[in-house]
């Protein structure tokens, strides 16, 4: 993975990476616990992907870390201009 | 900067716990993110003014107060053992001090040693600072994120301005957010770790380094709050080109709430005593959700 601009694809991987669940797993209407993966603690190493993958940007959007679903997730990394 | 400090006398294994409770892949997970593998709980018979007294005793075999010089008492707690008055008033009459002492109780949470400090600087009088908290009388049952971060404990400074200069301080609050961490009466405590989290990443760390830019100076050791093993990362992540020296000690001691940042200057200086003119950054953040953060010049060897 790059580190541009993220497309839905990386976003996808980077989510099943945090959660180390399969990709086939992830899709875009999942919402926080859905997966017994995507617990407190799958939260914040979702979080911790995008911010490592956006080198450090995803961390300072106010309300990534409250997001509940990986749809508003998306359209808030797309709004601040990460995610293409 | 010299420090008394008293923890909960019960340990609470929480590695052993979490290992039993979520099994040991999990549990892991869950102490690479909290930081304590253990934790100080308060006894029966303990509470924030028992912790405070042995704090202050603890604070009088390193050295002999003069109190005589001292004028205030700012006692920092959010759980008093009776709803009025505030502790402070036990705790001064527990101590033998001068009546015409000026008695200063404040409810505040992580930014507490920070508020009180910054508080007491101001009053230019020589004071006594109390940190003292037992957020286990607030938690009754097992909750992953709360009981697994907090341990009970105080610590008892003696403020001299001969020792420290205030160079600049700072404050904030996150509107529309003080339930998110908060505890009603007679009931548990509750955390949204969420917004908690989203407010340390979005408002304290900006804050934070906007202050430092604006102050203009090196800096030569930070004190952060010990909020979780995870935040602590993101800081040290954050900050550590503006300072080379930021020490932790969440995993050995668990989040103290006011009493974490002496407890954390205590430990460090142990290791690496202060030296003259050095410039010290302290960061409180939690409950409110509110930061509070100073800056200080140390004055002689302490």
């Amino acid at each position: 993975m790059t580190n541009s601009k993220m497309d839905e694809n990386v976003f996808k991987k980077l989510v099943a990476k945090a959660l180390k669940v399969k990709i086939s797993k992830i899709n875009m209407k999942l919402k926080i616990g859905d997966l017994k993966e995507w617990d407190s603690l799958g939260h914040l190493a979702i979080l911790g992907a995008l911010d490592k993958f956006t080198k450090g940007k995803a961390s300072a959007i106010q309300g990534l870390g409250t997001t509940n679903s990986l749809k508003k997730t998306w359209e808030t990394l797309k709004k601040n201009n990460l995610a293409k | 900067m010299i420090f008394g400090t008293a923890l909960g006398s019960k340990i609470f294994n929480i590695e052993k716990f979490c290992n039993e409770e979520f099994g040991e892949e999990k549990a892991r997970q869950l102490i690479k993110k909290t930081g304590p593998k253990k934790l100080f709980i308060c006894g029966k018979n303990e509470n924030t003014l028992s912790l405070s007294i042995k704090a202050w005793y603890d604070l009088k075999k390193k050295i002999t107060p003069n109190l005589h010089d001292v004028e205030n008492i700012v006692y920092i707690t959010e759980n008093p053992i009776r709803k009025f008055p505030g502790n402070g008033f036990y705790f001064a009459s527990k101590i033998k001090i001068k009546n015409t002492i000026n008695i200063i109780d404040i409810n505040s949470g992580c930014t507490g040693f920070v508020d009180a400090l910054g508080l007491a600087l101001e009053l230019k009088k020589e004071s006594i600072i109390i940190c003292s908290e037992t957020y286990s009388k607030n938690i009754s049952k097992f909750t992953r994120s709360i009981s697994t971060l907090f341990s009970d404990g105080a610590a008892a400074f003696v403020l001299n301005h001969n020792n420290i200069e205030l160079i600049k301080k700072s404050y904030g609050f996150l509107e529309n957010t003080s339930n998110d961490l908060s505890c009603e009466y007679n009931q548990d405590m509750s955390m949204n770790g969420k917004v908690v989290y989203d407010f340390t990443m979005t408002s304290v760390i900006p804050n934070l380094i906007s202050f430092i830019k604006k102050s203009k100076r090196k800096i030569d050791r930070m004190y952060f709050h010990q909020g979780s093993r995870i935040v602590i990362k993101n800081f040290k992540t954050k900050l550590s080109k503006y300072c080379k020296h930021i020490p932790e000690n969440i995993s050995l001691k668990g989040n103290l709430v006011s009493a974490t940042i002496p407890h954390l200057i205590n430990d460090d200086l142990i290791k690496r005593p202060l030296k003259n003119e050095e410039i010290i950054l302290l960061c409180g953040f939690g409950v409110g959700l509110a930061y509070s953060i100073i800056l200080l010049k140390v004055k002689g060897k302490k």
